[in-house]
């Protein structure tokens, strides 16, 4: 499957404009999902997360000549979504969406968490509204992260990225990395006890 | 296997990504240790949890947005000039202003046609009060020797210019015969 990736970038690369959006194309639309995903759970803000993969992917698109076969394509790709997300959150850009969004969000998104939803059609009120503070528990403990273990947690658990890459994302060593994973979720295990239940 | 596991052994024993021989030795060991176990279950859980944190899905327009972004990129096979028209004119402008300022700074003395206010010193020949509109000055035998260069040279509109309209002589197609002279 990775293999078909790196094709495609292939003929993202090439001169030929039809190919080149056609394969582009196809990347955009594998990867626009997991993109927005990751960096919504970054910035926490829907908004915000998809005019960031809007910058992914155009950051794709004007390096596309950089890209080297030799990397897997989701390892570059996420790397660049991890450096976009970063610019972000130091440049205050959260704060600012913040503000404007509720006027200018006019995507037509279906939003699952969104608070203006009202149909629920797969549980009763209250459950959903137990869902929604479970979740936000899960958020804020998972922000509280230091930045590394966020970005490690998110990759790991979330976009089910294998070791190497997440170690090459982050610049660290494929050990380090597990030690890594295993204090941000040892740290959510104490935060997060009171969801955990019977679990443990 | 007494050791108890190693921080980097838990995540990758969830993920199932030890091999054979790695995992049936941890296996061991948990069997024995509660405090590993313990440790497991506790991890197991939490990422379990993790999994009610669900994301937002993209909007429906997307990928149309992007494409009209995409739209506006340069293209890789079209050089910068052609995108930016604006920037072939001030560069082609700039050239010529260039060749302008370097003839003015490295042709001798002489070369440099004599200023216009030299000119306008010498006594007209005949006074001309009432005259409004410039007109054109009698070509002298000299510059008509030397041709219709010389001869633009008693043009003072030309002769204010004359410094680029030279430079656009050699930047540009020369100008044919019949058009000079009506110059």
């Amino acid at each position: 499957m990775d293999r078909s990736d790196q094709e495609w970038m292939r003929r993202a690369q090439a001169g030929v404009p039809k190919a080149r959006e056609e394969a582009f194309g196809f990347l955009v639309g594998k990867y626009r999902t997991p993109v927005v995903h990751f960096l919504y759970r970054m910035v926490h803000e829907p908004a915000l997360a998809e005019e960031l993969a809007q910058e992914v992917f155009l950051r794709v698109y004007r390096a596309r000549k950089s890209y080297r076969p030799q990397a897997k394509f989701t390892t570059w790709l996420f790397r660049i979504a991890t450096n976009v997300a970063l610019n972000a959150l130091r440049d205050g850009r959260m704060r600012r969406t913040r503000e404007t969004s509720l006027d200018a969000d006019t995507g037509q998104r279906p939003a699952p968490q969104g608070p203006l939803e009202v149909a629920d059609p797969t549980g009763t009120v209250e459950q959903k509204m137990i869902e929604r503070e479970r979740g936000e528990q899960i958020r804020r403990a998972v922000d509280a992260l230091p930045e590394k273990q966020r970005l490690a947690v998110l990759l790991h658990k979330y976009q089910e990225l294998d070791y190497a890459e997440i170690a090459a994302i982050l610049d660290c060593s494929e050990s380090a990395l597990k030690s890594l994973l295993f204090r941000a979720y040892e740290t959510l295990r104490v935060r997060l006890k009171p969801l955990l239940g019977a679990r443990v | 296997m007494s050791e108890h596991l190693k921080e980097e052994q838990f995540v990758v024993y969830l993920d199932a990504r030890l091999e054979a021989g790695e995992r049936a030795a941890l296996d061991r060991h948990l069997a024995a240790c509660p405090d590993c176990r313990a440790r497991l279950d506790g991890l197991r859980a939490v990422m379990g949890v993790l999994g009610e944190w669900n994301a937002v899905e993209p909007s429906a327009g997307f990928d149309a947005r992007l494409r009209a972004r995409l739209a506006e990129e340069p293209s890789a096979a079209q050089p910068w000039y052609a995108l930016r028209p604006a920037y072939a004119v001030a560069l082609a402008a700039a050239i010529v202003l260039a060749f302008g300022l370097a003839f003015r700074s490295l042709a001798p003395p002489d070369a440099i046609p004599a200023p216009r206010v030299a000119r306008q010193t010498q006594p007209p020949a005949t006074p001309a009060p009432q005259q409004v509109a410039p007109t054109p000055t009698p070509t002298s035998p000299t510059a008509a020797q030397n041709g219709d260069e010389l001869a633009a040279l008693d043009n003072p509109v030309l002769l204010e210019n004359y410094d680029l309209l030279k430079d656009f002589d050699v930047l540009f197609e020369p100008i044919a015969p019949e058009e000079k002279k009506s110059l």
